[in-house]
């Protein structure tokens, strides 16, 4: 008798287990909330073209980005950021350097349309980036991400500058150089003025 | 200066009993003096030195269309305007002071030559610091300006902004340098002086200001100045517009011209206190 007690038990205990296991947690229930209301948004998709470019440092690179709407509603308006990530280094660069304008408002698209956005940015450094843009309802939580445009930005290096060269290298020179002079003529002339003055003492000393 | 002195008497300034138009001696001394004996050289030499790296740097920036060619102009000409008036402030303040120190302003005051005709002489002599600091910048702003219309407007700041400027704080750093009683009192407070006359233009909350900050800067010859050439240079702003930046720097030439001038009658050996 006691033997089936215990069984019935473990039995009641591995039920209970099953059934706390089985219960919805806080967390999936959170993350459910904002999705609601969002279904607009899931109908968009953001494109960035090319989405392989290459452009030398300091050029301007022109990303043609298309936000679509494949609902059968009109979406709301909209807000689109503009984003880039520096691939070699592991790490985020400052998107207000390539470009002063780092979002843009999209106005409604209606079911089934598009809208092209010019996106001109310029690199302010050499390697490999990533760009990718990401459009928001303001009144929403939801977004949309595009894919990811890879832009490899050659180092371009001169020696000369603007013709800068010959004088921030010969300004420096010649004043330099007269400055040279002055001191070395200065030391020289009071070499001179030591010697012509022992001269003169030891003549002097001997004449008395 | 000791060696005005016999030039003073050479010329026929000595035993003379009416006083003599002597500043053009003074001021030839001078001259000769801070140009020949490395001062001058050494602090044209750091100046040009630095206007090259900085000139290299913008110019290397506006390469790659980091910089326009408006605002490289704009750093070279406002850091020309700053350095060469710290140059000239620096001789400036050293003038009288420095013979204090040196126990050579006695010999200079004996001279028949009037006290304010020796300092106008040592006025021109600093002020030829400024000069040799706009001849090396002229080029760097012509390079970099790249287009006709940027070089005058570059050209015309250095000159009217940059020269009235530098002539208010040389001005400034003589009369300072006739009432310290060290070398080293005249150079810290006139250093003192033009860091606090600089430093509110540049202060984010006097530049954002739009109530108190526009009086500070037009109010204060320094800031007028270099913002005369951000607003000239950078901004495209048009020249009948910067009139109120020019009126603070050149009141202040006058004013501080007429003060070291005054301050002449007062000139004192020093020893005594």
């Amino acid at each position: 008798m006691r033997r089936r007690a215990g069984s019935l038990l473990w039995v009641l205990l591995c039920v209970a287990v099953l059934l706390l296991l089985a219960l919805p947690g806080r967390t999936s229930a959170t993350t459910a909330v904002p999705q609601q209301g969002d279904t607009t948004l899931g109908d968009v998709t953001v494109v960035v073209e090319p989405m392989s470019s290459s452009v030398v440092l300091g050029d301007d690179l022109a990303l043609q980005i298309t936000v679509a709407n494949g609902g059968a509603a009109a979406t709301d308006p909209m807000v689109l950021h503009l984003d880039i990530l520096d691939r070699n280094n592991e790490g985020s660069v400052d998107p207000e350097d390539w470009t002063s304008t780092l979002t843009r408002p999209i106005a409604e698209i209606p079911a089934g349309g598009s809208t092209n956005v010019s996106w001109t940015v310029q690199p302010i450094s050499a390697g490999t980036f990533i760009a990718y843009a990401v459009v928001v309802k303001p009144s929403g939580t939801g977004l949309t991400a595009s894919n990811l445009a890879e832009v490899m930005v050659e180092d371009r290096r001169s020696l000369n500058p603007g013709n800068i060269l010959p004088l921030a290298i010969g300004a420096p020179l010649v004043v330099g150089g007269a400055l040279a002079l002055q001191l070395g003529l200065g030391r020289r002339s009071g070499r001179d003025g030591r010697r012509t003055v022992g001269v003169e003492g030891s003549t002097g000393g001997s004449s008395t | 200066m000791t060696a005005a002195v016999p030039e003073a008497r050479r010329t026929g300034l000595a035993g003379n009993t009416r006083p003599t138009v002597g500043w053009p001696v003074v001021a030839r001394h001078e001259i000769g003096q801070l140009w020949s004996d490395g001062k001058g050289l050494s602090i044209l030499f750091g100046f040009t030195l630095l206007l090259s790296i900085l000139g290299y740097l913008a110019s290397a920036d506006a390469g790659i269309n980091l910089l326009d060619a408006r605002e490289s102009v704009g750093l070279i000409v406002t850091v020309s305007i700053a350095l060469g008036t710290l140059g000239a402030m620096v001789v400036s303040a050293d003038a009288i002071s420095g013979e204090r120190e040196r126990d050579t302003l006695e010999a200079l005051l004996v001279t028949p030559v009037p006290r304010r005709h020796i300092v106008v002489g040592k006025l021109l002599a600093a002020t030829t610091v400024w000069v040799a600091t706009l001849l090396v910048a002229l080029p760097f702003a012509v390079v970099m300006a790249g287009g006709p219309g940027v070089t005058r407007d570059a050209v015309t700041v250095l000159l009217v902004s940059g020269s009235l400027s530098a002539a208010a704080l040389t001005a400034l750093g003589l009369a300072i340098s006739s009432l310290a009683w060290s070398n080293r009192t005249s150079l810290a407070i006139s250093l003192a002086v033009l860091l606090a006359l600089a430093a509110p233009s540049q202060l984010p909350a006097v530049r954002s200001s739009t109530t108190l900050g526009p009086i500070l800067i037009k109010l204060n010859p320094v800031s007028a100045s270099l913002r005369l050439a951000e607003n000239v240079l950078v901004r495209q702003e048009p020249w009948a517009d910067q009139i109120a930046f020019v009126i603070s720097p050149a009141v202040a030439a006058v004013v501080f011209t007429l003060v070291a001038i005054r301050l002449a009658r007062r000139l004192e050996l020093g020893g005594s206190r």
